[in-house]
């Protein structure tokens, strides 16, 4: 019992000094700060959406800063090959003269990998992110390697320069546990970063925990009690993005062409106890759900042509959603 | 209990029993408050039954009575369905973290208690829920709210129903029904009911409905005590009184001349079957004496066709000097009068109730200043004028608008052979055209409506044509009526 409430309050310790630790150079954003920062502690990968300059790749190297952890960035581009993120077989001559096969590990051995305007890269390149995300493992030349624990893909995309770019297969994208969107800084917010950027030095990060602190925060988030209700509630959530589905709302049924995936339910049951957990709560609440259901879910819906003509994107699906599926007692 | 906070700091606390106590207690909460959602339409689904019973009451019994146990037991079926459902521990739980906003932490305890999970955080979490359920206020967590709308309704619906019990208006409404039946039965004519209907929607009271409705029952009543009464036993009574009155100077028949007059005709009958008896013994002043009594007697019931002759054979035997006669037709005659005291009580007693009703409907007119017949000018409400009768009755009110009713309608169905009596019965006339004398100046055949019974009915043929009911009686007579007559009554062009 007291290991476990001493785990619970490092627990909540580390979230707190990483959210302070990115709050000194990330003026604002809170909600994506928190948003990426769940998807961290519950061992997810974030796809993070924004127009350029508001601080994407900033926020991650920040992030990654904060963590004692080995990180790594891509800067990804439509000539970069698999080879050179997941890395290669090369001959290496030993000084005796012996020539052998040596693996070169790429950057995606590394703890964080910012995989910067992901959506640049050819479909081939970003299917090499698959193995590593999903089954935390590259496979090069029929040898495959495991990578270190733990281990994140924290992608950037920019949603309007669209030429020249390959968005993400529907698989790619549900390998990503959040999908963050970084929006415009108010006038104040912008006016802070001004005040902190163009004046001296830029400000340094603290490192607040390291790699297997972090996975003892993941393992105890897992951990986490859910009611069934709760979780009930989060399957009707995740089964009302489906077009088909005879509880779905109005603007599901007319936007949405697929509904979200069983991953889209474990990312939300997985982040809710994330947020619980860093609320000082043991418990999922419908409340916790309610607030991951956004970056959880959006990427995991595939909206159809009307939805496009019309405008209508996947927040404004999900919030009709939210507020039509009533948890029980609610 | 207290237990330390995640934080180090100890605080009040609830244990795993007093958590589920406390659910348990929104449970009950919970129960009456569904229970209490549910009686109002139990009661209205009783009431609603026992609405119906009664509404249908006067026209379909048995409906009636079904309508209601439909009802009660519908209630009852809903009310215990509802009561025998306890809610669920998790259900309260749910209620509880909801009311209190707790966040799930009480049905998330509650989860792990039951499912007895272990885990790390479980019992932590336990824990933490008992620490903030500790200050729960029941009436926060779970407010018992009275379904007011419901129980209004319910209400109204009770209202209604004693009303139509207890008041007049149910009286009313039933006797309406019953009318809106009669109607439909065929007793009573629709404008009757139309009538009733209108003066109820102009606004006249309930009170003043029913006793015009009284006075109408009243009315039937004495028309049907009329229609049993017997005239001819009144004239026969005051026949007998008259003989009495002459007999009562006789020193032969004084006996059965007093009570004759005194209306005592059983003994009458006796005293005159005694005198009969002494017939042999008179001597001949006697017997000249009795034939006188005799002869008086015959002449004073002359109207009546036996009592009369019997008393007429009497005197001739008597006067030609045959006694046993005599002896005779006097014993027929005092069995004539023992058979006419209970027909005369009879009718007295039916006088008397036509005279008491009469009198009943002449107060309550008086009273209640209604539409009626008026009371005649001699104060003898027992005797209505001859246009009194239908002018003083409301329009379409009673069997004489019916009568009419159904007479007309029956006139205008009437074939050419066919035609109504004196009594609004059917009957087949034929008429024989007298072809060898045609008329000049015909008319067409006309039937008498007239509901005056001392008119004649018979069906008029014109100057030139005679009728004679059906069926033919023993001297009927062949009239030519001539070809004009066949012609009226032929499908060609009338003259």
């Amino acid at each position: 019992m007291a290991t476990t409430t001493k785990a619970i309050e490092q627990f909540q310790q580390v979230a707190r000094a990483l959210r302070d630790a990115v709050g000194r150079v990330i003026v604002g954003q809170d909600l994506a700060v928190d948003h990426v920062l769940i998807s961290l502690l519950a061992g997810g990968h974030s796809l993070i959406e924004g127009v350029p300059g508001l601080g994407k790749t900033i926020l991650v190297r920040t992030i990654a800063g904060a963590l004692d952890l080995k990180y790594a960035r891509v800067q990804f581009t439509p000539d970069l090959m698999p080879a050179d993120i997941t890395g290669t077989t090369i001959i290496r001559e030993s000084e005796s003269g012996t020539r052998r096969f040596e693996f070169e590990a790429g950057p995606l051995f590394a703890n964080v990998v910012l995989a910067d305007e992901i959506n640049r890269a050819t479909p081939k390149t970003q299917a090499a992110l698959l193995e590593a995300m999903a089954e935390q493992t590259v496979t090069v030349a029929g040898e495959t390697y495991r990578l270190e624990s733990p281990f994140y893909v924290l992608a950037t995309q920019n949603p309007i320069e669209m030429e020249g770019t390959y968005p993400l297969p529907e698989a790619q994208l549900d390998r990503f546990l959040f999908k963050v969107l970084v929006g415009y800084p108010t006038s104040e917010e912008l006016e802070e970063i001004l005040g902190r950027t163009t004046v001296g030095e830029e400000t340094a990060v603290r490192q607040v925990a390291d790699g297997e602190e972090i996975k003892g925060m993941i393992r105890l988030a897992r951990e986490v009690p859910i009611a069934p209700h709760v979780t009930r509630y989060a399957v009707s959530l995740t089964k009302a993005t489906h077009p088909e589905d005879a509880d779905a709302p109005t603007a599901a049924r007319r936007f949405v062409r697929y509904g979200a995936s069983p991953r889209g339910a474990q990312a939300l049951v997985l982040a809710a106890k994330v947020a619980a957990l860093s609320d000082g709560r043991l418990n999922v609440s419908y409340e916790d759900v309610r607030y991951v259901m956004a970056p959880a879910l959006r990427h995991r819906l595939i909206l159809n042509f009307e939805a496009d003509a019309e405008g209508v994107d996947a927040d404004s699906v999900l919030e009709e959603i939210a507020m039509v599926t009533l948890p029980e007692g609610g | 209990m207290q237990t330390p906070t995640l934080t180090g700091q100890f605080t009040q606390t609830l244990t795993e029993v007093d958590l589920f106590r406390l659910v348990r207690a929104v449970c009950r909460r919970m129960w009456l408050k569904d229970t209490l959602r549910v009686t109002p339409r139990a009661m209205a689904l009783a009431l609603v039954g026992i609405l119906a019973g009664q509404l249908l009451g006067p026209r379909l019994g048995t409906v009636a009575a079904a309508a209601t146990v439909v009802g009660l037991a519908a209630g009852l079926a809903l009310l215990i369905s509802r009561a025998r459902r306890m809610p669920g521990t998790m259900a309260g739980a749910i209620q509880l973290d909801l009311g209190l906003d707790l966040k799930e932490r009480v049905s998330t305890a509650i989860h792990l208690v039951e499912t007895g999970a272990g885990g790390a955080l479980a019992a932590e979490q336990i824990a933490d829920a008992g620490r903030h359920a500790w200050s729960a206020n029941m009436g926060a967590a779970y407010r018992v709210a009275m379904p007011w709308r419901d129980l209004g309704v319910a209400t109204l619906l009770g209202i209604a129903v004693a009303l139509l019990a207890v008041t007049s208006i149910g009286v009313s409404l039933r006797e309406r029904l019953e009318t809106s039946s009669a109607v439909e039965g065929g007793v009573a004519s629709t404008a009757e009911a139309e009538a009733l209907s209108g003066r109820l929607n102009a606004g006249q009271s309930v009170e003043g409905a029913m006793a015009e409705r009284e006075l109408d029952e009243l009315r039937r009543a004495l028309e049907q005590l009329e229609i049993s009464s017997n005239p001819e036993a009144l004239a026969q009574r005051a026949a007998l009184e008259a003989l009495g009155q002459e007999l009562r100077t006789s020193s032969v028949s004084r006996d059965f001349g007093r009570e004759l007059e005194d209306g005592n005709l059983t003994v009458a009958a006796a005293e005159l079957g005694r005198l009969t008896e002494a017939i042999p013994e008179m001597n001949a002043g006697e017997l000249e004496e009795l034939q006188r009594d005799l002869e008086r007697a015959a002449k004073i019931t002359a109207d009546d066709p036996i009592l009369g002759a019997e008393f007429s054979r009497a005197a001739q035997s008597l006067d030609t000097g045959q006694r046993r006669a005599a002896g005779k037709d006097m014993a027929q005659a005092a069995e004539s009068v023992g058979r006419l005291a209970p027909v005369l009580a009879a009718e007295e007693d039916l006088q008397e109730r036509i005279a008491a009703l009469e009198r009943e409907i002449s107060e309550r007119q008086g009273a209640g200043g209604m539409p009626g017949r008026e009371p005649s000018d001699s104060g003898d409400a027992a005797a209505p004028s001859d246009t009194g009768d239908l002018d003083g009755i409301l329009p379409g009110v009673g069997l004489e608008s019916n009568a009419q009713g159904r007479e007309q309608s029956a006139i205008e169905m009437l074939g050419v052979d066919e035609r109504l009596d004196a009594a609004g019965d059917l009957e087949i006339v034929r008429i024989d055209a007298n072809e060898e004398d045609p008329p000049e100046d015909f008319a067409p055949p006309a039937t008498q409506l007239s509901g005056d019974p001392e008119s004649s009915l018979e069906p008029s043929a014109g100057n030139h044509g005679y009728v004679w009911p059906l069926p033919a009686i023993g001297d009927e007579l062949s009239i030519d009526a001539g070809g004009v007559v066949a012609d009226y009554f032929s499908d060609g062009e009338r003259p």
